[in-house]
């Protein structure tokens, strides 16, 4: 596999001796039947998936893997219900939503404040922020349990928000911060010179600036913070403040070889993180590009 | 209104063990632009940075009309910045950049609106305003960043290098807009350059600065006629003056085999020379120095020497006479600083400027006139001209 | 028209941009951490009020505890795995998704879906597909003739760990590529046209030009890739459980430190030692970011050479 990779580069013509028209065309072949292949391995789980949530429990088992002969939606109103997806989905939304925008933000203000690398603590910042994460989750857990009791969040969605917010600014600060260290500094020294505050040159020029970065901040963080099970698990069990994935899973304990009505949930509860990706997967890809490559 | 004083003005970047601007004493008058030159590194742009606000002083104060600003944030100095890099905002329209600084402090948005499309009129920015200045060429974008500093009719201009990313063309169209909008607001200003042919057209005055010490203020006339020490000499002129080692005796100045007489002119010009025998470092400007041939009266000084290369440009000749006498370097002149010619000079080379007229060529022995009123003398301790 | 400043200090108040993410940070990160490692020095079981300061006796256990070498072993096979597929496989996508084939932007959208699928669903459709008795493996093998080949992937300690393995690559092969392709785009065409003039073969012009460019890619994937797989846990408790099943075959720090701490259903509650696996996951946390640091050390150093 590696040896072959060496075949790439879209400067073949420089070479004086060309392949032959007939090697090309089989190097090109091997070439898209690697992707081919990759792209089959990834999607065929999924497409299975999607197609067993149309199938009812006896289709399932006569013909786990064929197009269902009937479509069937009964497994999505049942999900809907029986697994409270009505009440989890909006928590979800509400509690992904919240903790992305916060936390990519203050990401955000911490990645200017730290980029002016003359100033001596960025740097010991820099690294507190961002081991943060190697932090383990399953040692933290109970303290943040204690915690979130005292100070009476316990038993509300901020008792998933608060943590959410903390635990997404490691990652924003290893995006966001070179990027911002990457701006140039001329941009900021104009700002000050028109008569900007601190806090107009971040809002008006820094923040629209880093643009990019945040898409992939707000998307890698989203994707956790949206599929996220131990921290709920611990932290939110009760139905009203449940997310998604816990919800789906004590649910499904009762229900575990109805493998059309737990896909039918897997499918509702994944649809939304796919089409934010999608929406953004431009964005998400420039953003990467320019900042974590240089942290 | 505002002029500017800099007190004592010092700055060490931390980290560094040379300060990039030491004791910097400079008194701007209201309205009056001035050059800042000097080469590569000398400290302009920190003195630009300093006076704006960006970066703090290490020593020294700033004086803005009657108040000391050294402790203001940039904001609060009423003074707006060109910068060489534009450091146009790109992700706003050319309208938003140009209205920036009053979106900023608020003013209403008729009252913007009004401002911009007058800067925009001035400038010919018209048809741009709805780009981003990923699409705008050089001149465009510079005369954004001209927008910006000017809607705000500050009480200071400052400007680095604000034409060094232009090609020559421009350069020369925008060197002329610019001194004419700054002469129609009189905003006092500070212009960086390194380009004398800017430092000579723009200034009212030209501050000439060296490894962050100040070497000389003056009118360009001034600095051309009586440059304060062999820095200043060789900085200005293009091609630069030739300095050569030379001896006073009595009333004659001899440098090798050759000799020249000290004039009435040189007295007065170069106090510090009467009375004085001894060594001297003498100044020829190439510009003094002309083929006996071309002249109808007869000499009254010159020098007899050999040319080793003659380049022709059309309106003159650069022609280089080799001397035997030795020449002295200011080495801090960096290479191709000058813009029309690059000259590479040799010991005992003495490089003058024909008229177009004068028949020499290389290889031949040529007499060459010396205007004698225009020679200039150094200390050869300290460098200082003999004032 | 202004204000004068008190202090020059107050000038660049950038502290202040830092404050408010630092006070959730010390809130939620370190403050519980702190509480944790106090935790760590006692030998409380995580029920009841039975406990007792004993030091560092846990962190000292730690070092002659079988089962954490047998786990710690587990996570660095699956490192080693993984790094080796995504410097290989996911390299040599990237390469050819940056020569933009037709469709690229489908296959590349494609191939990031995994990452950001949920432990859940990856879980469930993973343990179908490896379903003996349902499964899709099995009965494909068994139509391509190679029957002899279908397996109980999940109860042989081997191909369990093997399946774990199969499903991290699954999830993490849009990491490598998206990463790498992220490098290469960064690198100008000028640089490989040099390259091509000096007569350099296509061959050479990727291991001598395009490679070393991409060290920042490499860098950065090794590292997510070390902390992902040492912090690995939702996969294997998806697809084989708390307990590493079949018999800790597939057992890794995470889930060895989750049932010490927190038990599993077949371990009965006597053997539940909060303390202990709190101290489990502190030392890994420390073991890692010593581990982190060198291999960024070393990796950094090879960027700067070449
Ligand atoms: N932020 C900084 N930190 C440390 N040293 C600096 C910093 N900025 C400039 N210097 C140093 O200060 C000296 C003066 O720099 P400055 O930028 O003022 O030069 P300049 O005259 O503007 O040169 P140029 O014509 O190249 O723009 C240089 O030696 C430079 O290395
Ligand atoms: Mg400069």
């Amino acid at each position: 596999m590696t040896d072959t990779a060496v075949s790439p580069s879209p400067s073949r013509a420089a070479s004086l001796r060309r392949p032959r028209p007939v090697r090309r065309a089989i190097g090109k072949t091997l070439r898209t039947a690697v992707l081919v292949i990759a792209t089959a391995w990834v999607l065929i789980p999924l497409f299975f998936m999607v197609i067993a949530s149309f199938k009812s429990v006896p289709e399932f088992f006569m013909n786990p893997f064929g197009l269902p002969a009937e479509w069937s939606f009964s497994n999505y109103t049942r999900a809907w219900e029986d697994a409270h997806l009505s009440l989890t989905l909006p928590n979800t939304i509400i509690v992904t939503s919240v903790s992305v925008a916060v936390s990519t933000f203050l990401s955000a203000l911490v990645a200017y404040g730290l980029s002016r690398k003359e100033k001596k603590f960025a740097a010991g910042f820099y690294t507190l922020f961002v081991s943060g994460l190697l932090v383990p989750v399953h040692a933290i857990i109970l303290p943040l349990f204690i915690l979130l009791k005292a100070v009476g969040l316990f038993g509300t969605l901020f008792a998933l928000i608060v943590p959410y917010i903390a635990m997404g600014l490691p990652l924003g600060v290893l995006v966001l911060t070179p990027l911002a260290a990457s701006l140039p500094r001329d941009l900021i020294h104009a700002a000050r010179m028109d008569g900007a505050t601190e806090w107009q040159v971040f809002r008006r020029v820094v923040f629209p600036l880093l643009k990019p970065g945040l898409v992939s901040v707000s998307i890698l963080n989203g994707v956790w913070m949206w599929n996220e099970f131990f921290i709920p698990l611990i932290i939110a069990f009760r139905p009203e403040v449940q997310t998604m994935p816990v919800g789906i899973v004590s649910f499904i304990g009762s229900y575990s070889t109805e493998w059309g009505l737990v896909f039918a949930s897997v499918v509702v509860s994944t649809i939304p993180v796919v089409i934010a990706y999608l929406l953004m997967t431009r964005q998400f890809q420039s953003g990467l590009t320019s900042g974590a490559m240089k942290g | 209104m505002a002029n500017v004083s800099l007190k004592g003005l010092s700055k060490t970047y931390s980290g560094a063990d040379v300060p990039s601007l030491s004791a910097l004493e400079l008194d701007i008058a209201d309205g009056e632009f001035l050059v800042l030159v000097g080469p590569s590194g000398c400290g302009k742009s920190t003195a630009l940075k300093v006076i704006g606000g960006l970066e703090e002083p290490s020593e020294g104060s700033i004086w803005i009309g009657k108040t000391d600003v050294t402790d203001y944030e940039s904001r609060d100095r009423d003074i707006a910045m060109v910068f060489q890099s534009y450091a146009l905002y790109p992700h706003m329209t050319v309208f938003d950049n140009i209205a920036f600084p009053l979106q900023i402090s608020k003013v209403d948005r008729a009252e913007i609106d009004k401002r911009v499309r007058e800067v925009a009129d001035t400038l010919h920015l018209g048809t741009f305003l709805n780009q981003k200045p990923g699409n705008l060429s050089g001149g465009q974008r510079q005369r954004v960043a001209m927008g910006r500093a000017i809607i705000r009719q500050p009480s200071v201009f400052l400007m680095d290098e604000p034409l060094s990313n232009l090609d020559a063309k421009l350069r020369v169209r925008m060197r002329s807009e610019i001194a004419q909008i700054q002469r129609r607001l009189k905003v006092t200003t500070i212009y960086v350059t390194h380009d004398q042919v800017e430092a000579m057209t723009m200034g009212d005055r030209v501050a000439i600065m060296k490894g962050g010490l100040l070497q000389q203020v003056a009118s360009p006339d001034d600095i051309y006629a009586r440059p304060a020490n062999t820095f200043v000499a060789s900085f200005i002129g293009s091609p630069p003056m030739n300095l050569f080692r030379g001896h006073i005796d009595g009333n004659i100045v001899r440098f090798g085999s050759q000799s020249l007489p000290i004039t009435k002119e040189s007295l007065t010009a170069y106090p510090g020379i009467k009375d004085r025998n001894g060594e001297v470092i003498l100044g020829l400007r190439p510009e003094d120095i002309e083929d006996a041939r071309v002249s109808d009266d007869a000499p009254e000084a010159s020098i007899e020497a050999e040319i080793v290369l003659l380049e022709s440009l059309g309106a003159d000749h650069m022609v280089h006479l080799a001397l035997d006498a030795e020449q002295v370097h200011d080495g801090d002149r960096p290479a191709g600083d000058t813009d029309d010619l690059d000259v590479v000079r040799t010991d005992g080379v003495c490089i003058c400027r024909f008229s177009s007229r004068s028949p020499a060529r290389v290889g031949e022995r040529v007499t060459a006139r010396v205007s004698t009123d225009r020679l200039h003398f150094f200390d050869p301790e300290t460098g200082l001209a003999l004032r | 028209m202004a204000q004068r400043l008190k202090t020059r200090r107050q000038r660049y108040g950038h502290l202040w941009f830092v404050a408010p993410g630092l006070a959730f940070f010390l809130a939620v990160m370190i403050f519980p951490l702190v509480f944790a490692f106090g935790i760590s020095t006692t030998n409380w079981s995580g029920l009841g009020n039975d406990l007792q300061f004993i030091g560092l006796a846990n962190y000292a256990e730690i070092l002659s505890y079988g089962p954490y070498y047998r786990a710690a072993f587990h996570n660095a096979l699956i490192f080693l795995a993984i790094f080796l597929f995504q410097h290989t496989v996911g390299l040599y996508i990237a390469v050819l998704l940056n020569e933009k084939p037709r469709f690229m932007e489908f296959y590349r959208t494609v191939l990031f879906l995994p990452v950001i699928l949920s432990l859940v669903a990856t879980g469930f459709v993973w343990t179908l597909m490896l379903s003996p008795n349902i499964g899709l493996i099995n009965p494909a093998l068994q139509n391509m003739g190679l029957g002899f080949l279908a397996s109980q992937w999940l109860s042989h300690p081997t191909s369990a760990l093997g399946a774990v393995i199969v499903v991290t690559a699954w999830n993490s092969l849009g990491w490598a590529i998206i990463i790498y392709l992220a490098g290469l785009q960064g690198i100008p065409d000028e640089l490989k046209q040099a390259a091509a003039m000096d007569g350099a073969n296509t061959r050479q012009i990727f291991w001598r030009v395009t490679f070393p460019q991409l060290s920042p890619s490499f860098t950065a994937l090794s590292v997510l890739t070390f902390i992902g797989t040492f912090r690995t846990f939702d996969v294997v408790y998806v697809l084989t459980g708390p307990l590493g099943a079949p018999n800790f075959g597939t057992d890794v720090l995470g889930t060895l430190i989750y049932r010490t701490a927190f038990g599993a259903s077949s371990f009965s509650s006597a053997e539940i030692r909060f303390a202990f696996g709190v101290a489990m996951a502190l030392f890994t946390m420390l073991i890692m970011a010593i581990a982190c640091w060198g291999l960024l050390k070393v990796l950094r150093a090879r960027e700067i050479e070449t």
